[in-house]
């Protein structure tokens, strides 16, 4: 969750008093108040997890190709083929996404967000 | 949808993303910082995450779903990702970024990601920014204090519902994937 952009009254040690002093009940619905504790206390994800995602999405891909894998001969972008594009450099391969994005900042047209537009806070 | 939590991915994650991709639709092993882009991916398609590229990474998507042996690997990478809009008041953070030493793509990216929408326009701002940049990560980190303060007298002179904005967290796809782990 994005940070508050108001200062916090009390320090987080100020805080962690507090909840030493705490019953239980008054724990729980603290917990129920910022369910973003219970967040922080989950492990984090795995690689072995990562690795499931991305098995899972090469046979979503593989299904929409027929069950026929791209090659490394296949044409890329700029006349390259697969295969040289993926073993250009990282920052050969940066130049070239930077060419093909044409991102222009100051350019950029803003828009005007809904009154009832949801705040990331 | 909104009630999600909403990331922004920089530029060379959502290239990390697009090239993890490739890779496996070639049968390659991806690289770790590629898996970990993949993966955040996935986590938009299990709809614990909306994540968001900007016109730039739209621009290099239009360009490959020309090709017809690529629209597999644009579809899987496009139905997990929206395009963000600059919202007012966009160009004036970005400014006032780049006053913390900010480099002018990464003040947009920052800015873009306190003032942007998604194309109903029913948004404001990101919880995350997703970077493989450690030096912007630290950096933002430690003017964190004095950033925050600057937009605190910013929102001042903001109309509802801009007086409400915040700023993302900046981390790497791994920490965020991490963020309600799991699934």
């Amino acid at each position: 969750m994005s940070r508050a952009v108001w200062p916090m009254p009390v320090s987080v040690e100020q805080i962690a008093f507090v909840v030493r002093q705490m019953s239980p009940e008054e724990r729980r619905r603290l917990v129920e108040l910022a369910p973003e504790l219970i967040e922080v206390m989950k492990p984090g994800r795995t690689l072995a997890q990562a690795r499931e995602s991305a098995q899972a999405l090469r046979r979503e891909m593989l299904e929409l190709l027929g069950e026929e894998p791209l090659w490394s001969d296949e044409i890329f972008l700029e006349e390259l083929t697969l295969g040289r594009y993926l073993d250009l450099s990282d920052e050969e391969r940066a130049r070239l996404w930077e060419a093909w994005a044409r991102e222009e900042w100051e350019a950029s047209e803003e828009v005007d967000v809904r009154l009832d537009a949801v705040p990331a806070g | 949808m909104s009630a999600l939590m909403r990331c922004l991915l920089d530029k060379v994650v959502a290239r990390r993303s697009l090239e993890g991709l490739l890779r496996l639709a070639e049968g390659r092993d991806l690289t770790e910082e590629e898996l970990w882009a993949v993966d955040l991916l996935w986590r938009a398609g299990g709809e614990k995450i909306r994540l968001f590229v900007t016109v730039g990474t739209v621009n290099v998507l239009k360009r490959l779903e020309t090709l017809s042996r690529y629209e597999a690997v644009v579809a899987a990478f496009a139905r997990r990702v929206e395009e963000v809009q600059p919202t007012r008041y966009f160009q004036r953070w970005a400014r006032r970024l780049r006053e913390f030493g900010f480099t002018r793509e990464d003040a947009y990216i920052l800015a873009l990601a306190s003032f942007g929408t998604d194309q109903s326009r029913g948004i404001l701002g990101m919880h995350f920014v997703a970077t493989y940049d450690q030096p912007l990560i630290t950096q933002w980190s430690l003017q964190q204090d004095r950033i925050r303060k600057r937009l605190e007298v910013m929102r001042r002179d903001l109309q509802p519902p801009y007086d409400q904005v915040a700023l993302p967290q900046v981390l790497r796809p791994e920490e965020i994937v991490s963020w309600g782990a799991g699934g």
